[in-house]
């Protein structure tokens, strides 16, 4: 399936939807320009839903680690929101959980972004 | 009494009379012959008006029709040149040639090299009866009905009996084709063959310089009136590295001399030895001009068709891979990042067929994504003219495989690791490490172009 990202707004806060499986370059400039729309409109708390993620490769982790410093230059804050096992275990392996916000469910993802 | 016939006597007056009314009534005559003799000829005048008017149509509507058939001629000669394979395609371990000499018409030649879902190599040619339209239409037909069935995996007997059957229920005049089909098993090195009636191709022995005709019994294909006997017959050759292949058609040997004399199987031997040390391309062009000298500027009856195959070292290609030939690994070949979907579908649909549980396909299509992105992007720097090569094994013990890039290698010992706190901010070096954590057995070769990884089966 092709990836498929989108953006909204929740307050102040960015929600950048991904569905699909990631793993090709054309994908990472589409979040990446994501990113960098929501920075220069001054909103520098994002939410990355990946409950529809279905696969990602090392270039996509690298995106998150990416965006998730874009965010928090900005002074705000990146959450990576309902991965799926399979995305959660490599978030696991690669160490993401030492130093990157992923929250399962809504009452996790307000420990992060209370507002949300 | 006398016999002298005595004319009146008339005087001047009545003489002149008598003159005026002879002459008026030969005026009269005369005026009517030439009326009736200028309404004919106004009638000739109409008629041939007429006539030409009939010819001029007919000249158009001749030269209107000839030239919809020329047009419909060159079109069938496109689509029969445009059946023909524009670019052969790359293959790991076998090199291609081929050239077509078409005599004017259009031909009934058609051949084609097809790289099967099990990386094997079809190499096929065939010849329909007459030239023309319906050749090419059924050459379309025949093309399309190969190209099916050599995707479904059949052996070439069975590919035949399947094409026989579907072209003898559209084919309704008396056209038929004859064909040759090879399936080369490209780390086997071996061919397995069948024949319509075709032209035996001919095998040049390196090892030994020796020459053999492929031969095996077969019926024509399509022809209706075999259709219930037709039967055909699966061979197999071995082939060594250096071994050459020359299919052809019968118009290559059938080119005549401007004595009347057939080019002939004895001289193409002849030549294809003598020349059999050049590379393919050459070697082709070799036999086209010593046909073309043998014609001496003598017409071509026939279109004709050379396809030379030749054979590469398949044990030096195993001995990268990390595989043993016994292993009988598949193969498949990939040069750019739009073909490694595909390329995965094909491995882990086996994967699933010999029971491995979700979350082991899963962890191994992570490793064939990062194996196969490292080897086009870093590898071979993205250049679509290198191959990646990529060799796997799957069966209930383990799943293994192994994937060659073209480029100058690199030493994964010198890979940081991204669990440091130094390198967790870094966008990229999680790919090796992740095939790492996910399969049982990773090594690299010496040059660092070519990562082996299994995994085992721990069942549903």
């Amino acid at each position: 399936m092709k990836m498929q990202i989108s953006s909204s707004n929740k307050g102040n806060v960015r929600v950048i939807t991904m569905v699909g499986q990631f793993w090709q370059k054309e994908d990472l400039k589409a979040f990446e320009s994501a990113v960098e729309d929501s920075i220069r409109e001054g909103i520098f708390n994002a939410v990355i839903d990946i409950d529809h993620l279905s696969f990602v490769n090392s270039m996509g982790l690298g995106m998150f680690v990416n965006a998730y410093r874009r965010f928090t230059d900005a002074g705000g804050v990146m959450v990576l929101y309902k991965p799926r096992s399979g995305v959660l275990e490599m978030l696991e392996v690669s160490g993401f959980e030492e130093f990157m916000p992923i929250a399962g469910d809504q009452s996790e993802l307000e420990k992060y972004i209370p507002a949300h | 009494m006398s016999n002298v016939k005595e004319f009146p006597e008339f005087d001047d007056a009545e003489l002149q009379e008598l003159n005026k009314s002879v002459l008026l009534e030969k005026y009269k005559d005369a005026m009517e012959q030439n009326i009736a003799l200028h309404q004919e000829n106004r009638n000739l005048q109409k008629t041939l008006q007429e006539r030409n008017r009939e010819i001029k149509q007919l000249t158009y509507n001749f030269d209107r029709i000839r030239l919809d058939l020329e047009d419909e001629m060159e079109k069938a000669k496109r689509i029969q040149e445009g059946l023909l394979p524009r670019e052969l395609p790359r293959m790991i371990n076998v090199k291609s040639a081929s050239v077509y000499i078409p005599a004017g018409k259009v031909g009934g030649d058609l051949y084609d090299i097809i790289i099967t879902p099990r990386q094997k190599i079809a190499v096929l040619i065939f010849d329909v009866s007459g030239q023309g339209i319906p050749a090419a239409l059924i050459g379309a037909m025949a093309k399309m009905l190969f190209a099916h069935y050599i995707e479904k995996l059949l052996s070439p007997a069975e590919i035949f009996t399947e094409v026989n059957k579907h072209l003898c229920r559209f084919i309704k005049t008396e056209q038929y084709l004859t064909a040759f089909l090879g399936i080369i098993d490209p780390i086997k090195n071996t061919m397995e063959y069948s024949r319509a009636g075709h032209v035996p191709p001919l095998v040049y022995k390196s090892k030994t310089g020796d020459l053999s005709r492929l031969d095996a019994k077969g019926f024509f294909i399509g022809h209706t009136a075999l259709q219930d006997i037709a039967e055909y017959s699966n061979q197999t050759v071995s082939l060594d590295a250096g071994d050459k292949i020359l299919f052809y058609t019968d118009g290559l040997t059938e080119g005549c001399s401007s004595e009347g004399k057939l080019y002939g199987l004895e001289r193409l031997k002849t030549v294809f030895k003598k020349c059999s040390s050049l590379e393919l391309e050459p070697l082709l062009d070799c036999i086209v001009k010593d046909q073309e000298e043998f014609r001496d500027n003598t017409p071509l009856r026939d279109d004709f068709t050379l396809l030379g195959i030749e054979i590469g070292d398949s044990d030096f290609l195993l001995a990268d891979s990390g595989f043993q030939r016994s292993d009988e690994p598949n193969i498949l070949v990939i040069n750019t990042l739009s073909e490694i979907e595909d390329s995965c579908a094909v491995i882990l649909k086996e994967m699933d067929r010999c029971g491995y549980n979700d979350k082991s396909i899963r962890q191994f299509k992570i490793c064939i994504f990062e194996m196969l992105t490292n080897a086009i992007l870093h590898g071979n720097r993205g250049d679509p003219n290198k191959k990646v090569i990529i060799f796997y094994q799957i069966n209930t013990f383990a799943a293994a495989i192994s994937v060659i890039d073209e480029g100058e290698g690199y030493d994964p010992s010198s890979l940081p690791d991204p669990l440091l706190p130094e390198n967790r901010m870094k966008d990229h070096g999680r790919g090796v490490f992740l095939i790492k954590h996910y399969l049982d057995q990773v090594e690299f070769n010496a040059r660092g172009n070519r990562i082996l990884g299994r995994k085992f089966h721990t069942g549903r």
